[in-house]
């Protein structure tokens, strides 16, 4: 009766540890395939240097600004889905601002040197106007 | 018995070393955090920008490293730790900048008030020496409410200095140093054009 007994704890543990096996494979599987936004945010990051090097902030200060803030949603996002437990992390709404990011970056250092190059043509004639007169 | 004791041991050590590198960095991040923002609210965004820029890159990339340990099964915030220190670094070496670059600022900016009051006395000699024609008169009274203005602005500058304001103190010297420079050129020609005519 004991040997019986013993017989059926050792498949018990058996089974149990064949389920444990399963599970941290299945949880190893999914997390590795969860894309994080680590390239994203780097790239959203440079941008809004390069964006700022253009002065943007001056020249497309709203732009600028929603750029800044949505790489800072980004990176909140990120920091509350980190807080959760690990198989249930989803970072698709991360990179998706982090994206909007960039784009939005990518914009204000464009309209920056539209407007600052229009700005200093429109000083120039100013200039040439006043020498005229 | 024996073998238990070694398993029991090691899953010990395991949990350990897993719960120690686990730890997020908070002390340095608040640190490096802190560091920032004592650089910004010392003026470092207006008087050393692309110092500043680069420090905030760097902070920006730190706490994106955090959070790539944190999104780890097995979190190692050694890298994150280690730019963190970095950017510790870069905070210390941007403010010596920032006080290098106020230091400089203040002495160009008092060495401008120094030029720029001579200036205004020399002119003031060369008015006496200029041509006084019909025209020449409403000349010089233009010049010479120039000169006023000028001086004016020294005094603004002064106070502007007084009160901490380098860059407005720079920029407003700047301007009164030009102006003062083109009176005294056109003083200057109109005088050698009396002496041409003589």
């Amino acid at each position: 009766m004991v040997r019986l007994n013993k017989k059926r704890i050792k498949w018990v543990i058996i089974i149990l540890f064949a389920i444990l096996l399963i599970a941290i494979s299945v949880s190893v599987i999914i997390v590795s395939q969860k894309v994080l936004p680590t390239n994203d945010l780097r790239l959203a990051r440079e941008a809004l240097t390069m964006a700022k090097e253009a002065e943007a902030n001056i020249y497309s200060e709203k732009v600028y600004k929603e750029s800044v803030q949505m790489y800072d949603s980004a990176m909140v996002n990120w920091s509350k889905e980190n807080a959760r437990f690990i198989l249930f992390r989803n970072y698709s709404r991360v990179i998706n601002f982090a994206k909007q990011s960039k784009k939005k970056a990518e914009n204000a250092k464009d309209e920056s040197v539209k407007k600052s190059d229009l700005l200093s043509k429109d000083v120039e004639a100013a200039f040439v106007s006043m020498e005229k007169k | 018995m024996k073998s238990k004791l070694i398993i029991a041991i090691a899953a010990i050590g395991v949990a350990v070393l897993f719960s120690s590198c686990a730890k997020v960095p908070q002390v340095e991040i608040d640190a490096a955090t802190a560091a920032v923002q004592g650089v910004k609210d010392a003026g470092a965004d207006l008087y050393v920008p692309e110092a500043y820029a680069a420090l905030v890159d760097s902070m920006k990339s730190a706490n994106e490293k955090v959070e790539v340990a944190k999104a780890k099964w097995f979190p190692n915030y050694s890298k994150a730790k280690a730019l963190l220190v970095v950017v510790n670094q870069m905070a210390v070496d941007t403010k010596a900048k920032l006080e290098a670059r106020k230091v400089e600022l203040k002495a160009e900016t008092e060495a401008m008030i120094v030029e720029v009051k001579g200036l205004i006395e020399g002119n003031k000699a060369l008015i006496a020496k200029a041509p006084r024609g019909k025209e020449g008169k409403a000349a010089l009274e233009a010049i010479s409410s120039d000169l006023a203005v000028a001086e004016t602005t020294v005094t603004e500058v002064e106070t502007l200095l007084a009160n901490g304001d380098l860059i407005g103190s720079n920029n407003k010297i700047k301007a009164a140093k030009e102006k003062a420079t083109s009176i005294k050129t056109e003083l200057e020609d109109a005088i050698a054009k009396k002496g041409g005519k003589k």
